[in-house]
């Protein structure tokens, strides 16, 4: 019973402690178990940033508008309010970029009216019109949509102050779209402003008209074309005024009208490889022209720019070892260029110029790259520069930096010796790129560790002392970590088995096994006393004291029952029979220790027949003998049991 | 009796083993393998742990170390982790509302944490104590339009614009009375969540919330630690501070038990174990063995 009340309250104590233990964590809570945390959707403050998004355009801040709106589309909603939630975002994109475009759209009219570019004046403020009507109407649409989107975000407002919220959000994007409202009426009002202001002008102003010819439409970069025309205002020459010459958008030369207000001019083509170039001129009213005439521009012409174009055949490696060198080739194509002309090329790593080569038409180049080169994916180009007739050509491609990892041979015992030296060898290379020198190698079995460097060829030699530990016994990793110095090479580690003996615990271990085959030894040799004391008291003769070795024939059937008999007895009672013990001796002793107890009386019968046998003259009568028998097998039974 | 004593040997002997095999449940415990320790982080990142920064790791220019200080330092590690870091080491401080300004103020640099939650109610993963961030410093930001996920974090203050590495989205704001919804006047983001910047000839990283250490599979976690916080030259060696986590009771037990182990296995220890053993084995002989002989032998001479 004690026992089990033991082990009850061992487990108890186990476990108890246990909990303990695991329960004695700190209080701090700066982190949650993401699993088990409640999704929230804040559905007032998500309507409330539309206001603020509004709020930006409102005053004028539409690119942050947009990218307001922009990080809306990190925010996860729920699946039945992402398509609702989509378009009410496009439709306030669009609004935001209709306001954005209408405000540029005004400002120019401004410009050129400023300007006197009266007929342009006009388009922008046709088209201003146009966008006014649009916003308008998608206000409208707004309203509806926001209406929409309340009602559907409601159903997500689980408190009242949720629900208050929402409320305020939706009555503060109506305040601001009437807002917008009023604006897109300021933007009228501006407009209409401009309009009269345009019809003033146009009123005020006298109309001028330029003219262009042109001797070509064709023509090469860097060739000069001849333009004419005339500068009239109602029909009348102006002379003396300043023209701009643009091409392709920019305006690449001037020049002044003549008493009879024709103009002429050469012009070279610039260097612009983009075909067809839109050519024209423009007349632009300053000083005193300003109050007196409206500006103006030509006819636009498409003039047709020859080059000759080149072509770039390029190609690399798609991949390398980091610092190692490698090879480039590239063809470029120019057509008709002579022999003696050279192209110039750029070579370039992300982005950043490594070299340039002069060349007529083929390269081959070999780079090592910078030393810092990391690991990966980079892009690697070569750009032909544009040349007079020629223009430029770019290609590129990713490559890849790889780095090799190098191999381990190691030639270390497969057992070995602890509170001893070993002798390691190895070396470390690589199949493609030859050895690791210098490499910095570390050799590591428990619990010691040194570090060597390779030789030109790879190779290592370690000796490593190993102290006396008994953790260090048995299979043990010896684990090689080799740290080249080539940028090419990666670290790399490499492990092999030793079994590590060491002479002193095993030596102690021994002693062990030793102390254990003793006991065991100890436990035969008392069953073989319990033999040799019956056998010397069998071979005890009465008179002379002497003791004399009996014959196994001589000895009788009661004397080899009585030596089982005490086998069992020694057996039973853990009570041996020593060698120097009389059987008398040995009786009392059974007595003594309380052992076998109800035997006894058996006992001491039969050990007096068995002295009568042994000592006396005569021999035992039938009867004894018949008696002893009988005992035998009552105490064997009994023993047994 | 006998099987009492029994009883309790191999009682004391299971609570010893379950004790020392037990993982730990604690905070980035690195042996910690559930949602709250970095068993992951240790096995993706190869990382080892230090029980003492006096002295810091070496080599400094190869090293890597994340601290997260939930208890103060002492001066001497305050001025070995100068020293460390002026040595060409990377030190990564991840805090949580913790000691990360003593050392910053030690060391002398701008950059404060705020230590007030950082909330943001839209961009978020679940709730707004888990802050979605996806602005980062363009040149290596985490993937295609990538983005972190941290887990009631706080801010980074006065860190150089040339030294951010990633912000919150404006969304965001610095719950000041603690009651989870912004309030007129409490800060609104972006705010700086990331940062480096050189510190002598080593880089000090910070980072406004270390759970991110415990969160590796959430969205790009993973990837914005190993392209933007560690590097990744794999010269480097990774190093986590356990001396300023919390430790707890069953910890500090293994601890013992380590310590006991570790002394056994010395050669002194080695022997007088065995020593023991087979003292213990020899015992009963010992107590079984007649010596009256001896006194026999005595009587004769």
């Amino acid at each position: 019973m004690k026992q089990y009340i033991l082990i009850i309250l061992i487990t108890v104590l186990a476990f108890t402690l246990l909990g303990t233990f695991a329960k004695a964590q700190p209080a701090y809570t700066p982190h949650e178990d993401p699993e088990h945390v409640e999704s929230l959707i804040p559905t007032f403050t998500y309507i409330q940033l539309y206001a603020d998004a509004m709020q930006l355009m409102m005053t004028g801040e539409h690119k942050n508008a947009t990218d307001l709106m922009e990080e809306f589309k990190e925010y996860i909603l729920p699946d039945e309010l992402n398509a609702t939630a989509d378009q009410y975002q496009d439709l306030l994109s669009t609004l935001s970029s209709m306001l954005s475009e209408l405000d540029l759209v005004l400002e120019d009219a401004e410009f050129l009216l400023e300007e006197k570019q009266l007929q342009e004046v006009r388009n922008r403020l046709t088209y201003a019109d146009e966008l006014i009507l649009e916003i308008e109407n998608l206000i409208i649409d707004i309203e509806d949509a926001t209406d929409s989107l309340v009602r559907m975000l409601g159903k997500y407002a689980e408190t009242a102050l949720a629900e208050q919220e929402l409320e305020k959000a939706q009555s503060r994007i109506g305040d601001l779209l009437e807002h917008l409202r009023e604006l897109n009426q300021e933007k009228l009002r501006l407009l209409k402003e401009l309009n009269v202001a345009l019809e003033a002008e146009q009123i005020q102003l006298k109309e001028t008209k330029i003219s262009i010819d042109i001797d070509t439409t064709t023509a090469y970069v860097g060739d000069t074309i001849f333009i004419w025309g005339v500068l009239t205002t109602e029909t009348v020459p102006m002379s003396g005024r300043e023209l701009e010459v643009v091409i392709g958008g920019n305006t690449i030369d001037t020049v002044t009208s003549e008493l009879d207000g024709t103009y002429s001019s050469e012009v070279n083509v610039p260097f612009e490889y983009n075909t067809p170039a839109v050519l024209y001129m423009k007349f632009n009213p300053v000083q005193d022209d300003a109050d007196v005439y409206q500006g103006c521009s030509s006819n636009e012409i498409a003039l047709d720019v020859l080059f000759f174009k080149t072509a770039l055949d390029f190609t690399a490696p798609s991949e390398f070892y980091a610092c190692s060198p490698i090879t480039i080739f590239g063809d470029i194509e120019s057509p008709y260029l002579p022999d003696t002309e050279m192209r110039t090329v750029a070579i370039s790593l992300d982005g950043k110029l490594i070299t340039e080569i002069e060349t007529h038409d083929h390269f081959e180049l070999t780079l090592i790259t910078d030393p810092t080169i990391t690991e990966g994916i980079h892009s690697i180009s070569a750009k032909v520069m544009p040349m007079e007739l020629y223009n430029g050509a770019q290609e590129g491609q990713d490559i890849s930096v790889i780095k090799s990892v190098p191999q381990i041979e190691i030639d270390a015992p497969e057992i070995a010796l602890s509170a001893r030296s070993i002798e390691i060898t190895g070396r470390v290379a690589s199949h493609e790129l030859g050895p690791a020198r210098n490499a910095e190698v570390q050799v590591s079995l428990y619990p010691s560790s040194t570090t060597v460097f390779t030789d030109s060829n790879g190779q290592f030699h370690i000796t490593l002392d190993m102290p006396l530990s008994l953790r260090a016994v048995g299979p043990q990793d010896l684990t090689v970590a080799a740290s080249p110095i080539e940028p090419w090479f990666r670290k790399t580690q490499e492990s092999t088995d030793t079994f590590v003996v060491s002479p002193i615990v095993a030596g102690l271990i021994i002693i062990a096994f030793v102390s254990v085959g003793l006991v065991l030894f100890r436990g035969q040799s008392e069953n073989k006393e319990i033999s040799t004391s019956v056998e010397s008291a069998a071979s005890l003769q009465t008179g002379n004291g002497t003791i004399v070795a009996p014959s196994p024939i001589q000895e009788s059937s009661i004397i080899t029952n009585y030596r089982h008999m005490l086998r069992l007895l020694v057996k039973s009672t853990g009570i041996t029979l020593k060698p120097h013990m009389t059987l008398r001796d040995y009786i009392r002793q059974v007595i003594a220790n309380q052992s076998a107890l109800q035997i006894v009386p058996f006992l001491q019968e039969l050990t007096l027949l068995v002295e009568k046998e042994l000592y006396s003259p005569r021999s035992l009568s039938p009867k004894e003998t018949l008696r002893a028998e009988e005992l035998f097998h009552i105490l064997e039974e009994e023993l047994r049991h | 009796m006998k099987l009492a004593v029994s009883l309790i040997l191999v009682g004391l002997i299971t609570l010893a083993a379950l004790v020392w095999h037990y993982p730990s449940n604690r905070d980035f415990a690195l042996n910690n393998p559930s949602w709250n320790g970095l068993s992951d982080f240790v096995s993706d990142f190869n990382a080892s742990a230090v029980n003492s920064i006096t002295p810091p790791p070496i080599p400094p220019s190869n090293s890597v170390l994340i601290m997260i200080p939930y208890t103060p330092f002492a001066d001497p590690e305050l001025q070995a982790l100068d020293n460390w870091l002026s040595a060409g080491g990377t030190l990564i401080l991840m805090d949580d509302y913790g000691y990360g300004n003593q050392l910053l103020e030690y060391l002398d640099v701008s950059p404060r944490f705020t230590n007030i939650p950082l909330l943001d109610p839209i961009i978020n993963n679940i709730n707004p104590s888990f802050p979605t961030i996806s602005h980062f410093t363009s040149y290596n930001a985490p993937g295609d339009n990538g983005s972190i996920v941290l887990n009631h974090a706080c801010s980074l203050d006065g860190v150089n614009d040339e030294y951010v590495i990633a912000e919150s989205s404006r969304f965001s704001f610095l719950d000041q009375n603690n009651n989870s919804v912004w309030d007129e006047g409490e800060p609104h983001g972006p705010f700086t969540v990331a940062g480096s910047m050189v510190y002598e000839s080593g880089r000090l990283v910070l980072l406004s919330d270390p759970s991110i250490l415990i969160m590796l599979d959430i969205v790009d976690n993973k990837d914005f630690l190993e392209t933007m916080i560690i590097p990744s030259d794999e010269n480097y060696e990774i190093f986590i501070d356990e001396s300023h986590l919390p430790r707890s009771t069953l910890e500090n037990t293994q601890e013992i038990m380590n310590i006991v182990r570790a002394n056994l296995m010395t050669p002194h220890g080695t022997i007088i174990l065995l020593l023991g053993i087979i003292a213990l084995v020899l015992l009963p002989t010992w107590r079984k063995y007649d010596w009256s002989f001896i006194r026999l032998r005595r009587d004769r001479t």
